[in-house]
């Protein structure tokens, strides 16, 4: 018997009862009743590796101290065997498309949605309307004692095309408070969060600056009431809130002091803060190559490339690997600086639906088939480019037949592991450890020291052939500036930590924190009624909203009862698909998340979010 | 036809009829019958229906006796069109048939995976990788650093750098006392001598120390000042006790505090934000990335620069392009210099717009090219505002040195109505009289004669990260639509922090700064000058004489006809380099990666950045070691060793 995608997802959402229907051996019954209709011998041996995979991720007590989620681990790690192995079953099936069917939005919700946006787009034309005939903020007025050229419309066209400058200013604007709310303290599990105000109707927001600079007394006293009220270092009114939102997976911004301080001060001894140069000028240190040794070792490759950004190594990498007369299949929902690399190399590309690794083969089989479009000629090279962790869906890739149907093909595997690093898998090693993975079968691992590391930039790491070629080819190696030696010694410092390399557990202890810290909010997320998104085990979880009043409406009740959490809209997701995301960090403490989940029950209950109970969210 | 006439207000009647009948029926069901009956009655009448067929045939008939060739006509189409429909779907099912079968799919992937799949990367190193030198720094003090060479860590020689984009000395400020480098001289690094560079430098080379006082007497810079404040506080021993003795961090972590901020408020600032917020920002500016130190710089630079707004990348090269690509769009018209450096290429591409190039910094050229726009406009009928169009150059080029010639280019562009995106990454902080770049050099306003400038932080400011100015339109725009804002996590916010008081020194004391600087660049221009004439103008000047980046090429004459200038110029770097002066091998981005990296390759060249921090004796020893260099690889060359 087959499963429908609904009652996958039913399945993966908590229920008690459900739970006992489990066989002893910690596979569900689903799991099993599904195998039967398919290939016994392909089955046999993926849920073997679950078995053995979950065994493994046993806690450590004599290692790690008191477990903290004694109470309902054995809970957790059945759902999450149990959605590692719904992962793996239906996508060797082919497409099940469960997950494209979570992405899909319910026609009702869908049809609110659309009534929202519609309300919202209306006003804003008879915003602009009124504007043009009475004058407003957003109409562009030349100065007349210092005119600008450009002003001149009979000579110029405007600067911001008509569409896009509407969405910001009539639907963005409104809501902007949810969005750039500028900190004050280290990006840890707790932040202060400077208070904004606007004095332009949401136009542009200012912080509020010292109490004592507010004349109003009532005003003062809405921000000083309450627990949340603190100042900030420069005095400003600030408000203490728990961090679900910043990408701080190992929690290195919060023990960086104990953990990362003395070498990185000491690197700032012996090298400035920029090498000033490009990596093929002066700009290679001593602490750049040391580096690559340490990210090369890691993920089991023969050498490695380190650039400053993250978003620069994809967007230079890919152009330096391929070119015209090279195909490049992406996934649907790769990130925008892949696109963009993708789009500056000159290659062809074609796209597969996430994770579908059905449609994955038969694009890549018909792509070889027939050749490239109107010359008929083969392609020169075939690159398959996943992601190990998709930030705005919390699901992580399905590498393991990636990797298959890529070797059976031919094609290179391109592996951006900017939300993986670090944060999957038993050592940190990313998607390909989790799922399984020889390193030697991905051709090209990528991944960023923005997230896990608390630093920043990004790494390829590859064969010595292909890393030796791209710090020639590669315009982030040859002509961008090189990654500042301080934040190398940053990064060094994390490895160590997470190897166990400066002698205690603690890098241990961060990964299993991480991961249970991740499983138990997911959990709890699920026996709510949320709409989740992603899988058990990764640190990503977005929960759907889809409204855009409910955006904002999110956004603002958490902070209001002290949680920064993320909402994305437009242009990160489809405009259809807003939703709020939570980045859980091993800093944080089951006491902390146990706030959070009481207050979001709350939320859930003011604002209607139980999207998974029904459409109608109630 | 008369029963159709007959028929039409009889629809009436019938929907009527219905009506009544579905009311009746839904109300009382008694005179159902009645109305059933009345229904029928409306109904047209049965014989109507049965003549038809008869009455039909009848008509056909008598056309075919009127008109026998009318009917045959009509036939024949109609037959023809019926074969056509027949026909056209037969042969779409016999293109089925001709879809290939899994086998022969099979056959195909393996052909192409054996025979016609290339290699990721072609076999061997790319042409022309080996001519030129790599370099490893081991350490940065001062305007001082100890490199090695082309993968060899074991020799490593102390230089002075002439290769970094230090303008202003922000770097040299940076870092630690000169003591430390002479303990890890003698504690750890074998600095290996070169037997052919026997000058009196030489020596001065072994201990920076002899050198440094030849300095201090020359002047005080003020971030050797600064340095020597604190020149016996640290040692590289007392660090490597701490890293072993776990129990002293504390204090020894607040010793090193106390000796680093009283060193120079850049170096304070960077660590104070260290500690208050560790290394990352862990998150884009959007999520709970930006940190007050962002926010500061963003409006501490709007200052400086008298713009409505600023905008913090975290990158200087994503600045470029995605500034250029979040203006510039499908159907827009690109007017862009063809020296222009990698990310402006990048940005460029990526906008997807009609892009005309012209001839690097030749007028002439784009006066050219922007008539040749205004004519088509004139014959399409259309006004200069059909379309966004913009110019795009660099104040300062990075990759040729030439000062772009912003006041022709301000002339036409107000003139044919072009905007101006203006890259002073490399400008900034050295060209005009404070620093404020080309556009302050030409007298030319912001906004008013440029529309966006973007400036890099990673060369004169010496931190990391870049910006876009202009007005608040062009700023708030970017917020969304900058791919490297809005999709790349924040920079870290020391380097915020290190940028905004790098900005208050440059901006508090401009001509300390500045002048040293152009004095410098002055300097080393008169001595290379005096230095190409004694080489028989074999080397020749190609940079601006204002250009604080220096390059030097190889003339075209018959002596060099047979030389390649690759490998000359980087043997010399390398000669350079073992002689004890930093320089870099330039101008060979496309052949040297084999893709097309910039749109014109510069000529191979060789790189000085003039620096602030520069002491004369510094540049006269590096023209010394130039000379010498040169020289020696001539002589290797007469002798056929390369």
């Amino acid at each position: 018997m087959m499963l429908g995608p609904k009652a996958l997802l039913r399945q993966r959402m908590m229920d008690g009862n459900k739970l006992a229907r489990l066989s002893s051996d910690g596979v569900p019954a689903c799991v099993e009743a599904s195998s039967q209709s398919t290939d016994p011998a392909s089955d046999q041996d993926s849920d073997d590796e679950f078995i053995h995979e979950s065994s493994s991720y046993a806690y450590d007590e004599k290692c790690l101290g008191k477990d903290p989620y004694a109470d309902v681990r054995e809970r957790m790690e059945r759902l999450a065997a149990n959605d590692r192995a719904l992962h793996a079953t239906h996508t060797i099936k082919g497409s099940t498309k469960s997950h494209e069917e979570e992405l899909s939005i319910p026609a009702l919700t869908a049809m609110s949605t659309y009534l929202a946006y519609t309300v919202l787009i209306m006003c804003g034309r008879i915003r602009d309307l009124l504007a043009s005939i009475f004058g407003g903020r957003y109409i562009r007025q030349p100065s007349k004692t210092n005119p600008v050229p450009s002003d001149n419309r009979t000579f110029f066209a405007p600067i911001v095309k008509s569409w896009e400058h509407f969405y910001t200013r009539r639907l963005y604007h409104r809501i902007q408070d949810c969005w750039n709310r500028p900190i004050a303290s280290n990006p840890g599990a707790h932040i202060e969060v400077l208070e904004r105000v606007s004095t332009d109707s949401q136009k542009s927001m200012k912080l509020v600056g010292p109490i004592d600079s507010i004349p109003d007394e009532r005003t003062r006293n809405e921000y000083t009431e309450g627990e949340f009220y603190t100042e900030a270092h420069n005095g400003a009114v600030a408000r203490k809130c728990l961090n679900l939102g910043s990408y701080n997976y190992l929690g290195f911004a919060d023990d960086w002091k104990n953990t990362c301080q003395d070498e990185v001060m000491g690197s700032l001894e012996k090298f400035p803060v920029s090498a000033q140069a490009s990596r093929n000028e002066m700009g290679t240190t001593a602490l750049h190559r040391e580096l690559e040794t340490t990210v090369a070792n890691f993920l089991r490759k023969d050498d490695a490339l380190v650039l400053t950004m993250g978003f620069n190594t994809n967007a230079t990498t890919i152009p330096a690997l391929m070119g015209r007369g090279d195909l490049i299949i992406s996934d649907e929902l790769n990130h925008t600086s892949i696109v963009n690399g993708a789009r500056a190399s000159g290659a062809a590309i074609r796209i597969f639906r996430h994770n579908d690794i059905a449609h994955l083969e038969e694009t890549i089989r018909e792509a070889i088939v027939l050749g490239r479009p109107r010359t008929r000629r083969p392609w020169n090279k075939i690159m398959v480019i996943v992601e190990g962790v998709y930030s705005m869906e919390g699901e992580y890739c399905d590498l393991k037949n990636v990797v298959k149907v890529c070797k059976k093909y031919g094609a290179y595997v391109y592996l951006d592991e900017a939300h993986s690093i670090g944060a999957m898998g038993r050592t940190g090693r990313g998607c390909a450890e989790y799922t399984g993975v020889n390193t030697a079968d991905v051709d090209i691992m990528m991944g960023t020291f923005t997230k896990s590391f608390g630093g920043m930039g990004g790494y390829i790491a590859a064969s010595k052939e292909v890393i030796a070629h791209l710090r020639w080819k590669c315009a982030g190696s040859s002509c961008h500036n090189s990654l500042s030696p301080i934040v190398c010694q940053q990064v060094i410092t994390a490895f160590r930590v997470m190897q166990g390399q400066d002698g205690t557990n603690l890098g241990k202890k961060k990964f299993q924190d991480l991961r249970d810290n991740s499983n138990y909010f997911r959990m709890r997320l699920n026996e709510m009624g949320l709409l989740t998104l992603g899988r058990y085990d990764s640190p990503i979880m977005p929960v759907m909203l889809y409204i855009p009043t409910k955006i904002a409406a999110f956004s603002r009740e958490c902070y209001k009862r002290g949680l920064a959490t993320v909402v994305v809209g437009f242009p990160a997701v489809p405009l259809l698909m807003a939703r709020a995301r939570f980045c859980i960090s091993a800093a944080h403490t089951r006491e902390d998340l146990d706030m959070a989940l009481n207050e979001l029950e709350e939320i859930a209950d003011i604002l209607q979010l139980r999207y998974a109970r029904s459409p109608f969210s109630s | 036809m008369s029963t159709t006439f007959k028929f039409l207000p009889r629809v009436h009647a019938i929907g009527f009829q219905v009506g009544q009948a579905v009311h009746g029926f839904l109300t009382t069901q008694q005179d159902f019958n009645e109305l059933w009956t009345g229904f029928q009655e409306t109904l047209p009448s049965w014989s109507a229906i049965c003549n038809f067929p008869m009455l039909y045939s009848t008509w056909w008939w008598d056309l075919l006796m009127k008109d026998p060739v009318h009917v045959l006509v009509e036939t024949t189409l109609l037959i023809s069109v019926i074969y056509m429909f027949l026909s056209r779907s037969k042969d779409w099912s016999e293109s089925k048939n001709d879809q290939l079968t899994r086998k022969e799919e099979e056959d195909l992937i393996n052909e192409w995976k054996e025979n016609s799949r290339a290699p990721l990367v072609a076999p061997g190193l790319p042409t022309g990788a080996k001519d030129v030198p790599t370099f490893l720094v081991h350490q940065v003090q001062g305007t001082k650093m100890q490199v090695s060479m082309d993968n060899d860590p074991t020799k490593i020689y102390n230089v002075i750098n002439f290769g970094t984009f230090d303008f202003l000395g922000m770097s040299a400020a940076f870092t630690a006392p000169e003591s430390s480098i002479k303990d890890a001289n003698g504690n750890e690094l074998a600095i290996m001598q070169e037997k052919a560079a026997e000058d009196a430098y030489n020596n001065s080379n072994n201990n920076f120390g002899g050198a440094e006082e030849k300095k201090e007497e020359e002047e005080a810079n003020t971030t050797e000042q600064a340095d020597n404040d604190n020149s016996n506080k640290t040692s590289k021993n007392g660090k490597r006790k701490k890293k072993k003795n776990k129990k002293n961090t504390a204090s020894k972590a607040k010793d090193d505090d106390d000796r680093l901020t009283s060193s120079n408020p850049v170096k304070q600032a960077s660590v104070e934000a260290l500690q208050r917020y560790g290394v990352g920002a862990c998150g884009p500016r959007g999520f709970y990335g930006t940190i007050d130190p962002h926010l500061k710089l963003e409006e501490e630079i709007t200052k400086f620069m008298g713009a409505e707004g600023a905008i913090l990348y975290s990158d200087g090269a994503s600045t470029v392009s995605s500034t250029v690509a979040a203006f510039c769009k499908r159907g827009d018209l690109l007017v862009v210099d063809e020296g222009v450096r990698e990310p402006l290429i990048a940005g460029v591409k990526l906008s997807r717009a009609y892009v005309k190039w012209f001839k690097h910094n030749d007028m002439e050229d784009l006066s050219r090219v922007v008539e040749s726009v205004a004519e088509n406009d004139k014959k399409l009928g259309r006004g200069p505002n059909a379309q966004r169009r913009f110019i795009i150059c660099e104040g300062l080029y990075k990759n040729t040195g030439q000062i772009a010639a912003l006041d022709k280019i301000v002339a036409l562009k107000h003139k044919y109505h072009y905007r101006l995106i203006l890259d002073e990454s490399f400008s900034f902080g050295t060209l005009g009289a404070t620093g404020r770049g080309a556009l302050e050099l030409f007298n030319k306003k912001l906004m008013h004669d440029a529309e966006v400038v973007t400036i890099a932080l990673e060369n004169a400011i010496g931190s990391i990260g870049g910006v876009t100015i202009g007005n608040e339109e062009i700023v708030d725009h970017q917020r969304l639509s900058g791919s490297g804002y809005c999709f790349s996590a924040a920079s870290p916010p020391f380097t915020a922090s290190a940028a905004v008081v790098a900005l208050n020194e440059l901006k508090t004391r401009p001509k300390e700064l500045l002048t040293k600087l152009n004095d410098n660049t002055q300097y080393i221009y008169d001595k290379l000058r005096i230095f190409c004439e004694q080489k028989e103008d074999l080397i020749l000047i190609a940079s601006d004489m204002r250009s604080p980046i220096v390059f030097l090429v190889l003339a075209e004459c018959a002596e060099t006809e047979d030389i390649d200038e690759t490998v000359f110029l980087s043997e010399v770097v390398r000669e350079c380099l073992r002689r004890g002066a930093g320089m870099v091998s330039a101008g060979h981005h496309n052949t040297r990666a084999g893709v097309q990296l910039l749109r014109a390759e510069p000529q191979p060249s060789i790189r000085l950045c003039v620096s602030a921090a520069h002491t004369k004796n510094d540049m006269d020893f590096a023209i010394e070691v130039l000379s010498g260099a040169v020289d020696s690889v001539l002589h290797r060359y007469v002798e056929g060793e390369i």
